[in-house]
């Protein structure tokens, strides 16, 4: 009889050590399951606001051309010289490398400390053992991979919008919001200062960074300029999925007031004359998913209610009244008996 | 008093077999599986030292486009490309326009995986999401130092799971081609979209010839 108790003392000890884990694992894929709302009827063009698109189309003209009369010639010489694919790779990463204040602040700016104590240290590592960030020991050795952060995502992660849309010459896709955030990142790129008295120096870093990745990169442009049916808009488009995708964390305020606008959309449609009510308002919400979660084949009841928790999560409710929630709602179905 | 103990054991343990498979894993039909097959086998064909060299480019590319179609709708992409437009073609112009399609992502896919040819590049299977008949595959794709993510959205149907849309680094296929579309129809209409996709269509079987003929 012993030997039992301690085998159920053991189950429940597993039991609550995959209760934080099972949610970590719904965290983890919050952005999986943003991809999955593209329900064909409601499929939808990404908006982009684009007042500018008769000048943009110029400029992405002369950007175009500049690859393929400048950049590129330039960069048959230049891979003459540098053939080793890895070579540019190191070159690349050491501009890379450069970068980290910018990163690290941005992190900073989006409470993600975390992160940022992971940019500090890739620098630090990648500096001194990666010879000036050629190498990347830091992610190969000590597992640190990058948290790719700009002033841009900064201001997106808080919920401004791209405004509007701009192809800059030289520096290509950019939105208002983006022009804003390389501003202010310029003044957080080392080499502003490194060689503020030379600034020729300064423009031949720019313009060997800028050739290298031509090198590297020249080939997925070419690629896909020539599958495109309109250059233009494919790389509007790329240029906008990329940048929301990587601003858009369920952890974004940003996110948050969206799934709440369109939860708000969907509760005045559905019910507008007890719409207001802020305790209905959350048995709605949870009913809604409830019913959301039974169309989905949920295994049992206890899975049910976990993705429930999850749901109610996902939709802003802070963290720790959602785990709160969640492990009530354990509790309901494992019984009390079984938990003491 | 000790049989309700063990169907108390036995249900303690069918807790914990549960939450171990949900989300991650399911028992049959896995699209993560299903998935990881296609990839593994596209991957051989483009690795085969046999095959190597531009010389077998042309039966590399059948053999693994033979691969694909098994797993990727490639006329529900055309459908989802399409959208809005796709409600308001007529079934003639909708099988057209899907064969078409169809033909242009084939050859456009199969083009993209050449450069897997070197073998220097890794795919890992990371996570999955399964959300009653749809799915979406994430996995990391690593060459030299750099990691791309791209995630498969699936659909079921009966026993097996089908590729409807394919997102890499958060940009998905389907809807790059839908905003391209949308801007060609509303500037030039649809018959012009259906010129230059037959024109694309014709440029790659020409380039494939090119290919025969030097081969």
């Amino acid at each position: 009889m012993l030997f039992v108790a301690l085998l159920k003392k053991f189950f429940l000890f597993l039991l609550f050590l995959l209760v934080p884990l099972s949610t970590a694992l719904y965290a983890a894929n919050a952005d999986l399951e943003a991809l999955l709302d593209d329900d064909f009827e409601e499929e939808q063009e990404i908006v982009v606001y684009d007042p500018l698109e008769p000048v943009n189309r110029v400029f992405f003209t002369i950007n175009d051309r500049l690859y393929f009369w400048l950049l590129k010639p330039v960069g048959k010489v230049y891979t003459a010289v540098l053939a080793d694919e890895a070579v540019r790779g190191c070159i690349s990463a050491a501009f890379h490398n450069i970068l980290a204040p910018v990163r690290v602040v941005n992190n900073l700016l989006q409470g993600k400390f975390k992160q940022s104590g992971t940019e500090v240290a890739r620098f630090t590592i990648n500096t001194v053992l990666g010879a000036g960030g050629l190498g990347d020991p830091a992610a190969e050795e000590f597992g640190l991979t990058k948290a790719d952060e700009d002033f841009g995502q900064t201001l997106g992660f808080y919920g401004l919008g791209e405004g509007i849309y701009i192809c800059w010459p030289l520096f290509g896709p950019s939105s208002a919001r983006d022009t804003v955030g390389m501003a202010a990142d310029y003044f957080l790129n080392p080499m502003q200062y490194l060689f503020a008295s030379n600034p020729g120096t300064n423009a031949g870093l720019t313009a060997l960074k800028i050739e290298n990745a031509a090198t590297l990169h020249g080939k997925d442009y070419e690629g896909l300029v020539n599958e495109a049916f309109d250059p233009y808009v494919a790389f509007r488009d790329i240029y906008y999925q990329h940048r929301r995708s990587i601003i858009g964390g369920v952890d974004s305020p940003g996110r948050q007031d969206k799934v709440a606008q369109k939860d708000k959309a969907f509760f005045q449609e559905q019910c507008p004359d007890d719409y207001g009510n802020a305790s209905f308002r959350n048995l709605a919400k949870a009913r809604k998913y409830q019913q959301c979660l039974e169309n989905t084949g949920a295994h049992t009841s206890l899975s049910r209610t976990l993705k429930q928790g999850h749901a109610l999560y996902l939709v802003g409710h802070d963290d720790r009244k959602a785990r709160e929630q969640e492990v009530a709602m354990v509790k309901g179905v494992v019984g009390k008996d079984d938990l003491e | 008093m000790i049989w309700n103990k063990k169907i108390q054991i036995v249900q303690a343990l069918l807790i914990v077999v549960l939450l171990f498979c949900q989300g991650t894993l399911s028992w049959a039909n896995d699209p993560q599986k299903a998935m990881q097959d296609t990839v593994e086998n596209v991957m051989e064909i483009l690795t085969e030292p046999a095959l190597a060299g531009d010389d077998h480019w042309q039966e590399r590319r059948e053999m693994v486009a033979e691969e694909l179609v098994k797993r990727f709708d490639f006329a529900e992409m055309a459908k989802r490309a399409l959208a809005k437009a796709w409600k308001r073609r007529t079934s003639v112009e909708r099988e057209k326009f899907v064969n078409l399609f169809k033909e242009l992502l084939k050859d456009t896919y199969v083009e993209r995986l050449k450069t897997y040819s070197d073998g220097s590049y890794k795919v890992v299977f990371d996570r999955v999401l399964i959300r009653g008949k749809k799915a979406v595959v994430n996995s990391l794709v690593t060459q030299k130092g750099r990691e791309i993510s791209a995630a498969y959205k699936m659909y079921q149907d009966g026993n097996e799971w089908f590729v409807y849309d394919v997102v890499i680094e958060g940009v998905s296929l389907v809807s790059n081609y839908r905003s391209q579309f949308v801007s060609v129809i509303r500037k030039d209409g649809y018959d012009e979209l259906v010129r230059r996709l037959e024109e694309k269509v014709s440029e790659s079987r020409h380039s494939e010839n090119y290919n025969k003929e030097l081969s």
